[in-house]
């Protein structure tokens, strides 16, 4: 490998350190790890790249990709840019299956609809932290998740519900539970599986039913193969629905016109959406029973509802709900689409609005209500704490 | 999109830059692999389960046991007798896997 190129990757860093470096973030622990940027960029800049052998070069190009790609989220993050109400309930949720203090989710703001992703190239790799350290001297106290998201719709919370599906791909990378499912799942099948457990299994995945398949699944995997993918995908449908039930299922079924087939890397919609009404109806077929085993096994926690319903009247009397546990944050999610589903009229009259409202006045009361309850619960919540 | 790229080949790779450091004989990235080895030793040998081996190196794991579960099986639980000739070893494993299709 040629320095010159290590010097090109390098300079394009500079560069965009130029523009990044004095970014100001609304969280300390951000602006500690962009502190540890700044260091990393100091080290490489007393290097004399001509002097470095292959392995070498190799060893600084994964840590310059690793500031480059902490960058793209951090530049998205800052106070100014961060859609910060929905991060703080997302990172309420990301709690519960990972407890101690070491994650902080980061936003990129994407210019495209629908492009919800979650990115775990900084999350979990362990071995880039530790070549960091090894070299640079640098430890990072905290690890970036890094969730995708269109700008237009960064304060849709009707939209965003989907959010806590790309959640759920940071949590089943944590725990690699698509790795054991996968192996699972197929070592059952290639012992025997009663009918009616093989049956739920190839109505899952219609590719099972085919021997050859199986054999080539067993024996190849990867983490782009289309097994892996769909339980991947079928795990973080299950993982959402305990904060948010089945309001995703409204915004999927129509972002996919209900999709009726399979892709490469996603189930049909038509499935996504019997596999979590099956689960949210309690009726667990073979797959669902062995998903939530394997998931326990791992994790040692259930799936279950994580979400406090409440009863609120608030959004119709056109006032933020009062939100007074943390698991009713959740809840405003599916009060916010219980709202939007409902017959705008009876909901105008109640608010006591004289004029005869348009979808998009109810959109932006909707989503300025579930913003501003959140908002309201985080400065009361911090506001005690102060006086305590 | 230029290139393909995906997590887990770049731990693999990165793992290998590790073993390579390691036979050169700088023992901090030996602690480092030394810590692979020996789970896969475990997980061959059935110490350790799916369940609990390592979350983020747990594809490194599963491959070396499938690419060549009777090595692992045989060495020996003390990670200190390892040394360049079992970093070589698993290089060479590793380099010679087939390449993997995608379904």
């Amino acid at each position: 490998m040629l320095p010159k190129l290590l010097e090109l990757h390098f300079s394009q860093l500079q560069s965009e350190w130029n523009v990044s470096k004095y970014n100001s973030y609304s969280d300390a622990r951000k602006q500690e790890y962009h502190k540890n940027l700044g260091i990393i960029i100091t080290y490489l800049e007393s290097e004399d790249f001509s002097k470095l052998d292959d392995t070498q070069i190799q060893q600084r190009f994964y840590i310059i990709f690793f500031v480059f790609k902490s960058l793209e989220f951090l530049n998205h993050s800052t106070t100014a840019t961060i859609p910060f109400e929905l991060v703080y309930v997302l990172e309420l949720a990301m709690r519960d299956w990972a407890p101690e203090d070491e994650y902080l989710i980061v936003t990129s703001l994407i210019n495209g609809m629908n492009e919800f992703s979650f990115d775990n190239s900084l999350t979990f790799f362990d071995l880039v932290y530790t070549d960091i350290d090894l070299l640079c001297g640098v430890k990072f106290k905290h690890r970036l998740v890094q969730i995708n998201l269109p700008q237009s719709t960064s304060r849709d919370y009707l939209a965003n519900v989907v959010l806590y599906h790309e959640l759920g791909h940071f949590v089943e990378k944590k725990h690699a539970i698509t790795r054991v499912i996968y192996i699972e799942l197929l070592k059952a099948l290639k012992a025997g599986l009663p009918d009616a457990d093989k049956n739920d299994l190839i109505k899952y995945f219609p590719y099972l039913g085919e021997a050859a398949n199986v054999d080539f699944l067993e024996k190849s995997y990867h983490p782009h193969n289309i097994f892996a993918m769909h339980i991947s995908e079928y795990f973080c449908d299950l993982f959402a629905s305990q904060y948010i039930g089945d309001c995703s299922n409204y915004y999927l079924e129509y972002i996919t016109l209900n999709q009726p087939d399979y892709s490469s890397t996603h189930p049909s919609t038509t499935n996504r959406v019997v596999f979590i009404n099956d689960h949210l109806g309690n009726r667990d077929g073979y797959v669902l029973k062995e998903f939530k085993r394997i998931i326990k096994s791992i994790t040692k926690l259930d799936i279950e509802k994580r979400s406090k319903d409440f009863t609120s009247n608030n959004f119709e009397n056109l006032i933020p709900a009062e939100v007074t546990d943390p698991q009713q944050l959740h809840s405003l999610f599916t009060y916010g689409w219980k709202v939007w589903l409902s017959n705008w009229e009876t909901f105008a009259k109640m608010a006591g609005i004289e004029f005869k409202m348009n979808s998009f006045n109810v959109y932006e009361i909707v989503n300025n209500l579930i913003e501003k309850s959140i908002g309201n619960y985080i400065t009361t919540k911090e506001w005690n704490s102060a006086k305590a | 999109m230029l290139y393909s790229h995906n997590q887990e080949n770049e731990k693999l790779k990165l793992f290998t830059i590790f073993l390579s450091q390691a036979v050169k004989g700088d023992v901090k990235y030996a602690s480092v692999v030394n810590n692979v080895i020996l789970e896969t030793h475990q997980f061959v040998a059935g110490q350790k389960s799916l369940y609990n081996i390592n979350r983020d190196v747990i594809n490194i794991i599963i491959l070396l046991s499938t690419l060549d579960k009777q090595y692992f099986e045989e060495l020996v639980d003390n990670p200190q007798d390892y040394g360049k000739q079992t970093y070589s070893k698993v290089l060479e494993i590793i380099n010679n896997q087939p390449q993997v299709p995608i379904l």
